[in-house]
């Protein structure tokens, strides 16, 4: 397997599931000996400065030791706080904030929302706390599916691979990412180079839409056996007031920001049918918008383990 | 054309450096669904955008290497992505239009050489 269960896991978390809400704030009025004192009454080594939900700095304990060093212990910490701050936003997927934290070698990150304010902070622990919390959930989880499974003699599932990606609504910097995480793990199956590019590309535009159109996300579920790719695109809304329209190139509802950032132009849907061998779209107003796709596979090449060789 | 070629023909400097290779032909869009829809292969991505997405734009088409035009700052997480997934990418002074047109020279006088 390319991913490990952990890495899985730490894939599907957004910062915001593992940062600190409750955080020791400093205003520009306080002095640095207060904050010297909020650091030590809460065992902390960094107090944001935050005034109207805004974070204006940084107060760490190396800003305090200049201080005491330097005989300005009792300035306002307007003029001595760490101003450049690196910030990582809510939405992030944990992943990326974790490489900030593993790049700058920083205890903890201030994080955004996506109007800029300041609503947390994350740290190496919180992040253990996070995943902790959801290996929990999980393993809960498997127990629940394993009893039902054993009471209703279910038989075991048929050889084949099975995923399912959660895709949040408006997360934008987050495009992209099942698309090549499916096509990681579809070379690791012996799908041929060919076929994992047109699903990959297939895959980003439906994520893209997930993104861009929906009001609460989607889901994509990925099967795989020896014939085919089998893809179900799910969402619960809006829905497509005109599929055929929808279906043209150029075509599109995306805002001016969508399309500054590089999506948006209409290709999506036409760009999809394309890279599929099977198509169908279905989508009700109010209710949301299914797509099936197919990818067949040319004989003797699927379900194999180990990279694929094969055609560029 | 080689890829070391491209990149002094574009005067771009390499954020993430990879062994040579050959690149027979160039998608350059700032939309990312432009790149999505390209039938090209064996091909290098010339772009504006300098986000994550652009990355993951360039490994799901099978790009062999991202070109950032008009000399944007490119920052570290995109160069990181695109070190994780061994895309080489390079960064030019050039605007989008100056860029297509010294990567077509690039392509047309190699080409004219071997044949």
């Amino acid at each position: 397997m390319e991913f490990s269960f952990v890495q899985e896991l730490i894939h599907k978390l957004k910062t915001f599931q593992a940062m600190r809400e409750e955080v020791v704030t400093a205003t520009t009025s306080c002095t640095l000996r207060d904050v010297q004192g909020m650091m030590r009454q809460h065992r902390i080594s960094g107090v944001p400065v935050v005034e109207d939900e805004h974070l204006l700095g940084i107060v760490t304990i190396e800003d305090i030791l200049r201080a005491l060093e330097h005989g300005y212990i009792d300035d306002p910490v307007r003029g001595w706080m760490t101003k450049q701050v690196v910030t990582v936003g809510e939405r992030w997927p944990l992943t990326e904030t974790m490489s900030v934290l593993d790049r700058t070698g920083y205890g903890r990150l201030p994080v955004l929302s996506a109007e800029g304010k300041f609503i947390g902070l994350v740290t190496s622990d919180s992040i253990l706390h996070a995943l902790l919390v959801e290996l929990e959930r999980l393993l809960g989880k498997d127990e629940e599916r394993a009893v039902a499974e054993s009471a209703a003699a279910v038989p075991p599932p048929p050889a084949g691979q099975h995923w399912e990606f959660e895709i949040p609504a408006g997360d934008y910097d987050a495009a992209g990412l099942t698309s090549v995480r499916l096509k990681r793990e579809l070379a690791s199956h012996g799908v041929p180079p060919e076929v994992q590019r047109r699903v990959a590309i297939a895959t980003y535009e439906a994520e893209a839409n997930l993104i861009i159109h929906t009001t609460s996300g989607g889901r994509i579920v990925v099967d795989l056996d020896e014939r085919m790719v089998r893809i179900v695109v799910q969402d619960d809304g809006p829905g497509i007031e005109d599929t055929e329209m929808a279906m043209r190139h150029g075509w599109s509802t995306a805002s001016d920001l969508v399309r500054s950032l590089g999506f948006g132009a209409g290709l999506g849907l036409p760009n999809i049918r394309k890279c599929a061998d099977g198509f169908q779209i279905h989508s009700e107003m109010g209710r949301g918008t299914r797509l099936d796709l197919r990818f067949d596979l040319p004989e003797d090449t699927a379900g194999q383990s180990g990279p694929a060789e094969g055609k560029k | 054309m080689m890829w070391t070629e491209l990149l002094v023909g574009l005067g771009a400097t390499a954020l993430v450096d990879s062994d040579d290779f050959e690149v027979r032909a160039i998608a350059a869009a700032d939309l990312l669904s432009d790149i999505l829809a390209t039938e090209k292969s064996d091909f290098v991505m010339l772009t504006g955008q300098t986000t994550a997405p652009a990355i993951r734009t360039a490994v799901a088409v099978g790009a062999l290497g991202v070109i950032v035009v008009r000399g944007k700052n490119v920052p570290e997480e995109m160069i990181d992505l695109a070190t994780n997934f061994g895309i080489p990418l390079a960064v030019t002074q050039l605007k989008m239009f100056e860029a297509c047109v010294s990567a077509g020279v690039c392509l047309w006088s190699s080409a004219s050489s071997k044949s």
